[in-house]
């Protein structure tokens, strides 16, 4: 960094030009491909993009070829003027273009998170390949340590997953979910695998809309010149013309432009009818059909609030409203409520989450943080949008630490400032305090994370506040799983590796005391005998492809005709 | 001649592929045969080079012997290398001269049907287009049949050690197995067109049956896109599916449609050398390229197996079924009981013989299908299943992983229920089974 000793703060950020959604979805006016500029953090880079979190290599494996790496030019925005053939043909740009999707990813975590946010393997810098190969699929791999990015089709209709925002997006949420929860991929409950999904669905969609330029281009009558701000019918502001224009507008030019089923993911979820017993449906024990039942309820949660916001807006003329703040309430609506989802991830227990939970953990955080929620009703909104869908929350939240169970709590044997920090004095306060707590003494234990972090109150001052992980596991013999689930167990799983799996996150407030213990213990295997035997039938080998294989499936299968597992041999 | 008193099937040992001679005889007098695939992957061990040709001379010789010289009949399931092979070159010249009276395909294989699907298709605006109708879809459907062959090319050529020695091996076998063979194909629709060429979906007729007296026979499978509709309806799956399938396979085909791949950005500057600080991802690049591959011919493999024609013969009381290399999806039509295939549960569950599915993988011999067979028994007694399965061990899956050929599981299964035959081990040219009828 230069040392400057006079004039205004060196910036935090600097703006890179990204593709608004994808080459599909054009400007208003002038029908050229939508770009942005974003704000990313204000690094020295080296080529690459090479920075402090993010290793761009554009390695082409179809074709073995290394492209040079593309050095971004200080604070000048090169792709300002360049013509859409130029953003197309121009792998510098693709790579700028994934740096900043990443990065600004990233930065609404940390954001939300109020600390930064750790990938899930030994490295700092998450590789990115935004031309890995020619195959249609995207996909991160904790293995490689990379999100890896394919491409697919001839000359005249190449698609690139890189330049989709809402591929990158997703990817990435994938690559942070994995560095907060990295049990998460676990075999588990079915709602855990449709969460990753699910989550990185709605963080992507809520990141392309948290962009201006994208809900502007969305929204029915556009504005007839560049210049003009514009107004719009109040007929076009409602629930049902919004869910039209912008969510299933959105869903359709993704789906145009991708072989792929995320377009079809939005486009389904906001077409699900909403019905209560939808999750008991055998359609939706899939992972990616469930995860749609989630992302629905998300995302109808956004418009509701959208609307909310809308209405609260004075007319500029008879039934008319000011088109550029519809546009901007859209914006930071979505903004809002991705950084509420995000900050749900610290209210949530490391293992075996269910959508129930999630929500009850969403509302949770939320409550801590703006206890007053009436402006727009965030809380009331989302709540509501999810029991439509079946998933109701728990008010209130059994997590919270009560007064009871803070008496038995013994702090005396442990310190305030190493417990900030150090992973072997939370586990000491949380053996000590094993019977309150509900730690199974049989299984291992350990403490996955101590995260401090620091929040805005709503009163202005500063909390700082830790956030702990922990995790257990109960290796099961063949007998165990065998007397738990009341069968003999086929020759062909002998070699299953079965285990439970259980743990806590515990959040200490200001004071170092145990406010929240959001607790999945490890099933009882002598007593829960049908949850025991529903994660024995659901097992499969867990591996680092899964999430590849998850979206290679989705891009290229049949629909299942037939149930597979209990036809194979 | 009305009927037959007893059929010989001649599982002949091609390897890893499928060859069946079926003959029905009537009484002393007349013996009629039908060549029920006729292919391979993998020559078994000791045999010599031109395997077969000298399969096809037997079959020449045994029909010249018992049936006039005709072949009544052949049956290629399904366009798999290991199922067609024969049917090109030499062996496949001395079979065409045999002048099979019928050739019974699936409908995927029709010719006339894959011309329109081409015509149709790029009318419609090419495989970008999502189609309107059913017909439409149906259409693009047949095309993504040709891409696949045509990425399965590209694969083969592509596979290579730095992809990892696994991947190597496996993207190699499948990729092989799912290429176009071209001159097989022409082969079976010349010899359907100078006799009787029937391009079967499940509940079709076949014109075999005049050419067989006192033989019944059954289309079970495969399904068309009308008929797998109405299994889909039931689970209320978006129509789009369909044509996210399609479209993959087209996109992909296009991409790889030049043999040595071009470079992305021409223009572009590439990197002189490959710095160090690249090279630990490059390695892992190369991998996932492989994974992704081996994960892709894995699909198109499935989906080619699950075009397979179920034939099931029913013969005086005796239930003979030969299901080709269908799987799971194909058999869902099937089970489902559809209006167009009535009494077929009972008629599965009569079963006699039953040729193993895909050479005994794992999902090919449905559980609904195995645990409806009536005549499993644990003990060897009169009227007990016969169970026929060409195969040979490690060619195809991985024991690690559970989805070895033949399965272990589904082979012990076979064994201790059925009287089992299998031509690993075989060392004849065949093996006959021999079903009485009375």
């Amino acid at each position: 960094m230069k040392a400057k000793s006079s004039g205004p703060p060196e910036p935090q950020s600097r703006k890179l030009r990204i593709i608004a959604q994808d080459p599909s979805v054009h400007g208003a006016t002038g029908g050229k491909i939508l770009t942005a500029l974003v704000p990313v953090p204000q690094e020295d880079l080296e080529p690459g993009p090479h920075g402090y979190r993010v290793h761009v290599i554009d390695y082409d494996s179809s074709t073995e070829t290394l492209y040079k790496p593309h050095q971004i030019a200080g604070d000048q925005d090169s792709f300002k003027e360049a013509s859409d053939s130029e953003l197309l043909a121009n792998p510098g740009f693709h790579a700028q273009n994934v740096y900043a999707i990443v990065m600004r990813t990233l930065g609404a975590f940390e954001f939300a998170l109020g600390r930064r946010v750790s990938w899930a393997f030994e490295s700092h810098q998450l590789q990115v390949a935004p031309h890995a190969f020619a195959v249609a699929n995207a996909f991160y791999s904790r293995r490689d340590q990379a999100l890896l990015f394919g491409y697919v089709g001839g000359a005249r209709d190449r698609v690139f997953t890189c330049l989709s925002h809402d591929v990158v997006a997703h990817e990435t949420t994938h690559a942070l979910l994995d560095g907060l929860r990295e049990r998460y991929m676990d075999p588990s409950s079915k709602d855990q695998f449709a969460f990753h999904e699910g989550f990185s669905d709605v963080v992507a969609l809520l990141s392309v809309f948290a962009l201006e330029e994208v809900v502007g281009a969305l929204l029915e009558e556009p504005p007839k010149s560049k210049d003009a701000s514009g107004m719009i019918s109040i007929a076009k502001t409602t629930i049902e013309a919004l869910e039209n224009s912008a969510l299933l507008g959105l869903g359709e030019q993704i789906g145009a432009a991708m072989p792929d089923s995320r377009g079809n993911a939005l486009r389904r979820s906001v077409q699900l009818k909403p019905r209560k017993g939808i999750l008991q449906e055998e359609e939706f024990e899939e992972p990616h059909r469930r995860g749609e039942v989630f992302v629905a309820a998300m995302m109808k949660s956004f418009v509701h609030v959208w609307h909310k916001r809308i209405s609260q807006l004075g007319t500029v003329a008879a039934g008319k409203l000011n088109r550029g703040r519809v546009v901007e309430d859209g914006a930071k609506a979505a903004k809002h409520l991705m950084t509420m989802a995000i900050r749900a991830l610290d209210y949530c227990p490391p293992t075996g989450l269910t959508f129930k939970q999630y929500l009850s953990a969403l509302i949770a955080a939320d409550e801590d943080l703006q206890p007053d929620d009436s402006t727009y009703g965030y809380r009331e909104t989302i709540v509501k949008q999810f029991a439509e869908y079946g998933i109701d929350c728990w008010q209130p939240c059994p997590w919270r630490v009560g007064q009871t169970e803070q008496a038995k709590l013994v702090y005396s044997r442990t310190h305030f400032e190493a417990m900030q920090r150090d992973p072997d004095e939370v586990f000491r306060f949380v053996w000590e305090n094993r019977a309150t707590l509900g730690l199974n003494v049989q299984a291992y234990a350990k403490v996955l994370s101590v995260r401090p972090c620091i929040r805005q109150g709503s009163d202005g001052f500063i909390l700082r506040e830790t956030v702990v992980e922990y995790h257990q596991i109960l290796n099961l013999t063949r007998g165990e799983v065998a007397a738990a689930i009341g069968r003999e167990i086929p020759e062909k799983d002998e070699d299953k590796d079965f285990r439970l799996y259980g743990g806590g996150t515990l959040i200490f407030d200001e004071y170092g005391r145990l406010k929240y213990h959001a607790l999945n213990p490890i099933p009882n295997h002598t007593k829960d005998k049908e949850l025991v035997a529903e994660l024995w039938d659901s097992f499969q080998p867990s591996g680092a492809s899964a999430l590849s294989q998850l979206h290679l499936t989705r891009a290229t299968a049949l629909p299942a005709l037939a149930s597979k597992g209990e036809n194979e041999w | 001649m009305v009927k037959p008193t007893a059929v010989d099937i001649r599982a002949y040992n091609v390897g890893f592929g499928d060859c069946f001679l079926v003959t029905f005889e009537y009484g002393n007098t007349e013996k009629r045969s039908v060549l029920i695939d006729f292919g391979s992957t993998g020559k078994p061990a000791r045999s010599p080079a031109d395997v077969m040709e000298k399969v096809a001379e037997d079959v020449r010789d045994f029909v010249t012997a018992n049936c006039g010289g005709v072949l009544h009949g052949v049956v290629a399931t399904h366009r798999h290398k290991d199922h067609i092979s024969g049917f090109a070159g030499e062996s496949g010249k001395i079979i065409e001269n045999l002048n099979p009276k019928v050739v019974v395909q699936p409908w995927t294989e029709d010719p006339l049907a894959q011309r329109n699907a081409k015509t149709a298709t790029a009318k419609s605006g090419g495989a970008g287009a999502e189609p309107k109708s059913l017909a439409a879809m149906q259409n693009q459907y047949l095309q993504s049949f040709a891409h696949m062959n045509a990425f399965s090319a590209s694969a083969l050529a592509a596979a290579g050690p730095r992809m990892g020695d696994r991947n190597e091996t496996k993207i190699k076998f499948l990729a092989d197995d799912n290429m176009a063979n071209k001159e097989a194909v022409e082969r079976l629709a010349r010899m359907g067109k100078k006799g009787a060429a029937d391009y079967v979906r499940a509940g079709n007729k076949t014109r075999l049956e005049k050419q067989l007296p006192g033989v019944k026979i059954h289309v079970l499978g495969p399904p068309d896109l009308t008929q797998t509709d109405t299994i889909l309806k039931q689970r209320a799956t978006d129509k789009t599916e369909f044509w996210q399938f399609m479209q993959f396979w087209s996109m992909l085909a296009a991409g790889s449609a030049a043999e040595t791949p071009e470079p992305l950005f021409p223009n572009a500057a590439v990197a002189a050398s490959k710095p160090i600080n690249t090279r630990w991802f490059i390695d892992k690049a190369d991998r996932q390229l492989g994974n992704q591959l081996l994960g892709i011919v894995r699909i198109l493999d499935k989906a080619m197996n699950n075009t397979s024609v179920i034939l099931l013969f029913e013969v005086g009381g005796k239930k003979l079924l030969f299901p080709g290399d269908a799987q799971i999806e194909n058999w869902a039509y099937a089970l489902s009981e559809p209006k167009e295939l009535p009494g077929v549960k009972k008629l599965l569950a009569d079963v006699d013989l039953y040729k193993v599915g895909h050479h005994g993988s794992r999902n090919a011999t449905p559980k609904t299908l195995w645990d409806g067979f009536k005549r499993k028994s644990s003990t060897q007694k009169a009227g007990r299943l016969t169970s026929v399965v060409s195969t040979m061990r490690g060619k195809h899956g991985d024991s690690e992983k559970h989805t070895e050929v033949p399965r272990k599981s589904l082979v012990e299964a076979l064994s201790a229920e059925s009287d089992f035959h299998t031509t690993e081990g075989v060392r004849d040219l065949f093996d006959t089974v021999r079903v009485e009828v009375k």
